[in-house]
C-alpha cells in the first residue's frame, strides 16, 4: 500500500498548486484591469468544462507527442491542479465578491494600496468565506489522484489494478481502497470542518 | 495524417457522442430520482432513515468514483453480480450523482423557511399533501441551478467509463491513436472542444438562473 | 488657510446628479456639522475629499492639495483625512488593536513597537484599552465605533470625517461615541461631522451647513440657523426634525 503515500504526496503538492492558481486566478477575475479578467475568466471557464481525465492524458501523452515527457506523477498532478485550480478561481471569486464594501472603503480610506487591500483585508474574509467550498474542491482532489492510474501505476489506485490483474481478489482490494480514501477524506473533511469552527470567532 | 484526423472525429462523434451522451443522460436522470426521494426522506427526521442515508451520501462521496466504478465491473461479479460495461458506468455515476443529488434536494428543502410548512400543516394539510403542494413546487426552482451543475460533472465523469472500456469519446480517441500517436494532440484537443461546447452553456445557464432566483 | 474647500464641486451616479454645486470651506479646528434629509448627498461630500469618489467637475482642496491633480497620490490625501463610517467597517478577523495598528505599519512605516504604544494610547483615550485583544464581533457596537474612531486618529490626520456615525448605533449607546466626538472638539481637532443628532450639531458644532438636493442651502452658526432658519427648505426640514 505504497501506492498511498504517493497519493498523500500528489495530494499535498496539489493542494499547494491549486491555492496558488486559485488565489491568482480569483485576484486576475476581480482586478479592475480588463484584460486580466477576460484571461483569468477564460482559462477557469475552460478548465472547469472539461474532464480532469482527459487533461491526464494531455499532461501526458499529448506533450510526449511533442517530445516533452513528463513523468506520470508530474503530468497527473499539473493536469488536476489546472482543474481543481479553475474551479478555485470560481469559489475564491465568490467569496472575493461576498467581502462587504465597506471593507474595502474602509481600508481605502487608511490610505491602504489595492494590493495591501487585498492581501491584509479582502483575501483572509474571502477564504474565510469559501472555507467550505473550498474544502470539498480540495477533497475532490484527493479522490481525483486516482485517475493518475490511467496512465501510470504509481498511486494507489493503479497499484491495485496491478495487484488485480495478478491474482483475482478485486472486490476484496477495492473495498479495502474505498476504505482507505474514505479514511483519508473522512481525516481531511475533520480538519476543514476544525479550521471553520476556529476562524468562526471572528464572526462576520 | 489529415485522412485519419477526418476518420477519427468521425468515428468520435458518430459514435463516441452518443454514447457519452446516454451514459451521462441516464445517470442524470438516476441521480434527479434518486435525489428527490432521498432528500424527502430527509424532512421524515426519522433517526434509523437519516442514518441510513447518511451513510450512503457519506459514503459515496468519499470515494473516487474510479474506484467506485471499478468495484461495480470487476468487483461485482465476484459477488454474483455481473454488469456490462455501459450498465456498469451508468450504475456507478447514478449511484454518485444520487447522493449528490440528495444533498442538493436536502439544501433546497431546508432553504424553504419553516414557516411555510408550519402554516401548511396549520391548515390541515397532512405531510405529504405540505410536501407535494407547498415545499416542493417552491424547491424546485431553487433545485435547478445545482443540478445544472451537477450534470456537468457528470458529463465530465462519464469519462471514466472509458477506463472501464465503454466507447466513449475519450475510448475511442484512445483506440484511434494506438495506431497513429500522432493523433494524440489533435483528437484530444477535439474531445476538449466537445466537453467544453456541451458544458459552458449549461455553466452558464446555470449562472444566470441562479442570480435570477437569488 | 482653510483645511478643506470645495468650489461648485459636482458629481453624477448614472442619471442621478448627487452633488449639483457645492462650495464650502472648513477652517482649522472648525467643527463642520452636515445636516439634510436622506438623499441629499451628504455621504458623497465626504467621499469627494479623500477621493472614495471622484468628482465630475468643480474643484477640492485638502491641506492645500488640489484632489483632482493626478500627481497627488491617494495616500498623499488619505494621511490628512481620517474617515468613521457609519456601520463601523472594522477588520472582522484583526483584534482591536490590530485593526488601529494595520496603517500606521503598512502605510507610515511604523515599526510594530511604535505602532501598538501609539494604538494602546489611542484605544484608552476612546476608553477601550482593555479591549485591546478583542476581536469585533465581542464588540458593542458602541465599542466597535470607538475602535474605528481609534483606527482613524492612528493616522495622525489633519481632518476627521464622520459619516453618520452614530445612526447605527441604538439610542441609549449613542451618547458613547458622542462623548468622543466632544473630546476630539473640545481638542480644537478639525472635524466635518454628517449627522442627525440635532443635539451635538446645536452644542458642538461651530459651523453647520444645511443641505438639500446636492446644494448648499443655508450655512452658518449652528444656533442661529436652528433659531431663525433663513431658506423655506431649511424651514421645512428643521420643522421635521426637531
Amino acid at each position: 500500500m505504497w501506492g498511498g503515500f504517493w497519493t498523500l504526496e500528489i495530494t499535498l503538492t496539489g493542494i499547494v498548486g491549486v491555492l496558488i492558481v486559485g488565489i491568482v486566478g480569483a485576484a486576475m477575475r476581480t482586478s479592475k484591469s480588463a484584460l486580466a479578467r477576460v484571461l483569468a475568466t477564460a482559462f477557469a471557464e475552460f478548465f472547469r468544462n472539461t474532464p480532469p481525465l482527459v487533461w491526464i492524458y494531455f499532461f501526458f501523452f499529448a506533450l510526449l507527442g511533442i517530445g516533452i515527457k513528463l513523468p506520470a506523477v508530474v503530468a497527473g498532478t499539473l493536469a488536476l491542479v489546472f482543474y481543481q485550480g479553475a474551479i478555485a478561481i470560481e469559489i475564491l471569486r465568490a467569496g472575493i465578491e461576498a467581502v462587504a464594501p465597506g471593507q474595502v472603503e474602509a481600508a481605502s480610506a487608511l490610505g491602504l494600496s489595492p494590493l495591501q487591500q487585498f492581501t491584509s483585508i479582502v483575501l483572509p474574509q474571502a477564504f474565510r468565506i469559501s472555507l467550505p467550498a473550498l474544502g470539498n474542491n480540495l477533497i475532490s482532489l484527493l479522490k481525483n489522484t486516482s485517475l493518475i492510474s490511467a496512465i501510470g501505476t504509481i498511486e494507489i489506485t493503479g497499484i491495485a489494478n496491478d495487484i488485480i490483474a495478478i491474482k483475482l481478489s478485486s472486490a476484496e482490494l477495492y473495498l479495502t481502497l474505498g476504505a482507505f480514501y474514505l479514511i483519508c477524506v473522512f481525516i481531511m473533511s475533520s480538519l476543514i470542518r476544525y479550521a471553520e469552527r476556529r476562524l468562526a470567532r471572528y464572526g462576520s | 495524417m489529415n485522412a485519419n484526423y477526418l476518420a477519427a472525429i468521425r468515428e468520435v462523434l458518430v459514435q463516441g457522442l452518443p454514447v457519452t451522451l446516454e451514459v451521462s443522460i441516464a445517470a442524470i436522470l438516476i441521480a434527479i430520482g434518486g435525489g428527490v426521494v432521498l432528500g424527502v426522506l430527509r424532512t421524515l427526521h426519522n433517526r434509523a432513515l437519516d442514518a441510513l442515508i447518511i451513510a450512503y451520501v457519506e459514503l459515496l462521496r468519499g470515494i473516487p468514483l474510479l474506484v467506485l466504478m471499478f468495484f461495480v465491473f470487476f468487483g461485482l461479479p465476484q459477488l454474483g453480480f455481473h454488469f456490462a460495461e455501459v450498465p456498469s458506468a451508468i450504475i456507478a455515476l447514478g449511484l454518485w450523482g444520487a447522493a449528490n443529488g440528495a444533498e442538493i434536494v436536502r439544501g433546497a428543502i431546508l432553504s424553504i423557511s419553516a414557516g411555510q410548512a408550519q402554516a401548511g400543516a396549520a391548515l390541515g394539510l397532512s405531510w405529504f399533501q405540505v410536501m407535494v403542494t407547498v415545499i416542493l413546487p417552491q424547491a424546485v426552482r431553487r433545485m435547478i441551478p445545482p443540478f445544472m451543475s451537477l450534470f456537468v460533472a457528470t458529463v465530465e465523469s462519464s469519462s471514466l467509463a472509458a477506463l472501464i472500456g465503454v466507447k466513449d469519446i475519450v475510448e475511442i480517441v484512445r483506440l484511434r491513436v494506438e495506431n497513429d500517436p500522432a493523433l494524440w494532440i489533435p483528437l484530444l484537443l477535439s474531445i476538449l472542444l466537445i466537453y467544453f461546447f456541451i458544458n459552458y452553456p449549461v455553466s452558464i445557464a446555470s449562472q444566470k438562473l441562479e442570480k435570477r432566483l437569488a | 488657510m482653510a483645511m478643506i474647500t470645495m468650489e461648485h464641486v459636482r458629481k453624477r451616479f448614472g442619471e442621478n446628479d448627487v452633488l449639483k454645486d457645492i462650495s464650502l470651506a472648513v477652517d482649522p479646528g472648525e467643527v463642520c456639522c452636515i445636516i439634510g434629509p436622506s438623499g441629499s448627498g451628504k455621504s458623497t461630500v465626504l467621499r469627494c475629499i479623500n477621493r472614495l469618489v471622484a468628482i465630475d467637475g468643480g474643484e477640492v482642496t485638502v491641506d492645500g492639495l488640489r484632489v483632482s491633480d493626478p500627481k497627488v497620490k491617494d495616500v498623499d490625501l488619505r494621511r490628512r483625512v481620517g474617515m468613521v463610517f457609519q456601520h463601523f467597517n472594522l477588520f472582522p478577523h484583526m483584534t482591536a488593536l490590530q485593526n488601529v495598528t494595520l496603517a500606521p505599519r503598512k502605510v507610515r512605516g511604523l515599526g510594530q513597537k511604535e505602532a501598538d504604544d501609539l494604538a494602546l494610547r489611542l484605544l484608552a483615550k476612546v476608553g477601550l484599552a482593555e479591549k485591546a485583544q478583542t476581536y469585533p464581533a465581542q464588540l458593542s457596537g458602541g465599542q466597535q465605533q470607538r475602535v474605528a474612531i481609534a483606527r482613524a486618529l492612528a493616522m495622525e490626520p489633519k481632518v476627521m470625517l464622520f459619516d453618520e456615525a452614530t445612526s447605527a448605533l441604538d439610542p441609549e449607546i449613542t451618547g458613547e461615541v458622542l462623548g468622543v466626538m466632544r473630546e476630539l472638539a473640545a481638542e480644537r481637532t478639525t472635524m466635518i461631522v454628517v449627522t442627525h443628532e440635532m443635539g451635538f450639531a446645536r452644542e458642538v458644532g461651530t459651523h453647520l451647513i444645511f443641505m438639500d438636493g446636492g446644494v448648499v442651502v443655508e450655512e452658518g452658526e449652528p444656533r442661529a440657523i436652528f433659531e431663525r432658519p433663513q431658506a423655506e427648505r431649511t424651514k421645512a426640514f428643521l420643522s421635521k426634525v426637531l
